[in-house]
Formats: structure tokens, C-alpha cells, sequence
């Protein structure tokens, strides 16, 4: 995946929180981007992959930048001309006597990992959507997130910088209203992703203010 | 958006998921006398009685072993 440093991306923020010091920018900034694609469920990637007879669970390996933090979709190639979605159901639901057939059901295992019902009685080819996050740490994002949804983690980014007590830059009444304006572009971003592929939180109504029916208003 | 270099799949293991309780679960220790069954799995303590016994506790990483000499 293409990938933009964040180094890249802290300008206006520096802007505003002048002698921040890059690594303190460079967190704010990653943590305000894993908590919008924790909320929002927005960041995919999709993964092909093969079962394997008689196993149930599969790992899902782990990446430099992402982290996985959860399991969108599976679909499951049968035939060339018969492709089946599976269906997400937990495990507390399966039977536990079930021979070994075409898999229908899956769920999400902690961490980067899930599990297959029935448990597979063949090679399948398989097509993952996973759900991600950057890496706590992380010094570059993924483009696409960026070029759609920079302005929501300036504001996050800066919500976090101007809560700093004692900093040139503290401003508490300042980032109550960047905290909003972050608040309304999750929404924002759920809302996307739910249109996109029904899966993520519906946006909050009447939430304080109306926020999420209004355009964010940006300082920079 | 494509998949990221570092992911793939590959099997975990285990025919079976979640994996399934043993079937001789819960498992306890059997206390008896010259053979005989001292009785169900509810016992809490065992007490030995007499001078002819030597019980230690372990220390440090034998912590969890308790000695039993009989003189």
C-alpha cells in the first residue's frame, strides 16, 4: 500500500503548536488516526488466502505499518462460477460435533486471527477484507486514508497537542472545539463506511450542538 | 485498496474451534488409604498426622512442591 510519512503531514499543525517537538506531533497525530479507524472501521485492506483440510483457525500475519483489528468479510471461492460469501457469527453458536465441510459461518479471533465453521473439508480459495489501524508508533500512513480524512486527524492531533498542560500552545477552550470537530468527522467516517459496506457505527443524532449534521469548520 | 505486503494467511492449527474442554475436565487428585478411595473431589486439605511423617513446603522456585518423608 502506498504510504505517506507523517512527517509529511505535521506543517500545519506545526503552524499552530510552534516548538512542538516532531516526535510529540508525530503521536498526537497517529493516535488521533487509530482512533478514527477504531471508531469508524473505514481502513480495509483486502488478503487472499487458502484453508487448509481440517483446520479451523488461521493467523493473518502482521505488517511494519497496520495493524489488524478486526475481519470485515470472507468470501469463499468454491467454484469459478460459485463464489459464497460467509456469514459472521460467533463461535458460541457453532457446533462443536459439526463434521468437516464448506465452511458458511467465520468470526474474528484476537489478535490477527480468525476461525472457520465447519471447520474445512478442502482447499478453498479465500478473499479477506480486514480491518486496520496504523501501528502504535507508526511513522508513515496510508494514502488513501490520508487524502480522504487528513483534516479529521488535524483536529484530533490538535485536540490531543492543546490538552499538553503548560505548553506555549495549550489552549483547553481550543481543543474542546477541535475535540468536536474530531467527534463530527468520526461520524463522518462511520458513516462512510457504513454506506460503504454496512459495516461500522450508525452516526450519532442529536448528539450536543448537532455537530454531526453540520460542516466542520476548520482553523487552518 | 490492495492487501499490505506484510499480511498473509496461514493455518493455525486445531480441527476445531474454540477448541473443546477434555472430557475427563475437571481433573483431581485421587487421595486414598492402602488403596482404598478416601472419598469424592471436595477435599480441601490433607493432614498428616504422626511423628513418623517429615512435611515441607518448598521455597523460592519450589514454591508449588511440598515434601512428604516418612522416617
Amino acid at each position: 500500500m502506498a504510504q505517506t510519512p507523517v512527517y509529511d503531514l505535521l506543517p500545519p499543525i506545526r503552524q499552530i503548536c510552534r516548538g512542538c517537538h516532531t516526535t510529540t506531533m508525530n503521536e498526537a497525530y497517529i493516535s488521533a488516526v487509530r482512533q478514527f479507524c477504531h471508531h469508524t472501521k473505514w481502513f480495509l485492506s483486502t488478503l487472499a488466502g487458502t484453508t487448509a483440510a481440517s483446520t479451523a483457525t488461521y493467523n493473518l500475519g502482521s505488517d511494519a505499518y497496520s495493524e489488524i483489528i478486526g475481519v470485515n468479510a470472507i468470501s469463499l471461492t468454491y467454484s469459478s462460477s460459485d463464489i459464497r460469501d460467509l456469514e459472521r457469527l460467533s463461535s458460541a453458536a457453532w457446533d462443536p460435533d459439526a463434521q468437516t465441510q464448506v465452511p458458511e459461518f467465520f468470526e474474528y479471533v484476537p489478535e490477527a486471527q480468525f476461525a472457520l465453521h465447519p471447520t474445512p473439508d478442502a482447499a478453498y480459495p479465500l478473499t479477506i477484507s480486514l480491518i486496520l489501524q496504523p501501528k502504535i508508533g507508526s511513522n508513515s500512513i496510508e494514502e488513501a486514508l490520508v487524502s480522504k480524512w487528513d483534516h479529521a486527524f488535524r483536529a484530533g492531533a490538535l485536540e490531543y497537542l492543546m490538552r499538553i498542560p503548560g505548553m506555549a500552545w495549550t489552549d483547553k477552550s481550543e481543543a474542546n472545539r477541535q475535540f468536536m470537530l474530531f467527534e463530527d468527522w468520526k461520524n463522518r467516517g462511520a458513516s462512510s463506511a457504513a454506506k460503504r459496506n454496512s459495516v461500522g457505527v450508525v452516526p450519532v443524532q442529536g448528539w450536543a450542538g448537532g455537530l454531526a449534521n453540520r460542516r466542520p469548520r476548520e482553523v487552518w | 485498496m490492495s492487501a499490505s505486503s506484510g499480511f498473509a494467511v496461514s493455518p493455525g492449527g486445531g480441527t476445531r474451534f474454540p477448541t473443546t474442554a477434555d472430557q475427563n475436565f475437571p481433573k483431581q487428585i485421587q487421595f486414598r488409604f492402602n488403596g482404598v478411595d478416601l472419598g469424592g473431589p471436595d477435599a480441601t486439605t490433607v493432614d498428616f498426622v504422626g511423628a513418623g511423617f517429615t512435611v515441607t513446603r518448598g521455597t523460592g522456585i519450589d514454591a508449588g512442591k511440598v515434601t512428604v518423608e516418612l522416617s
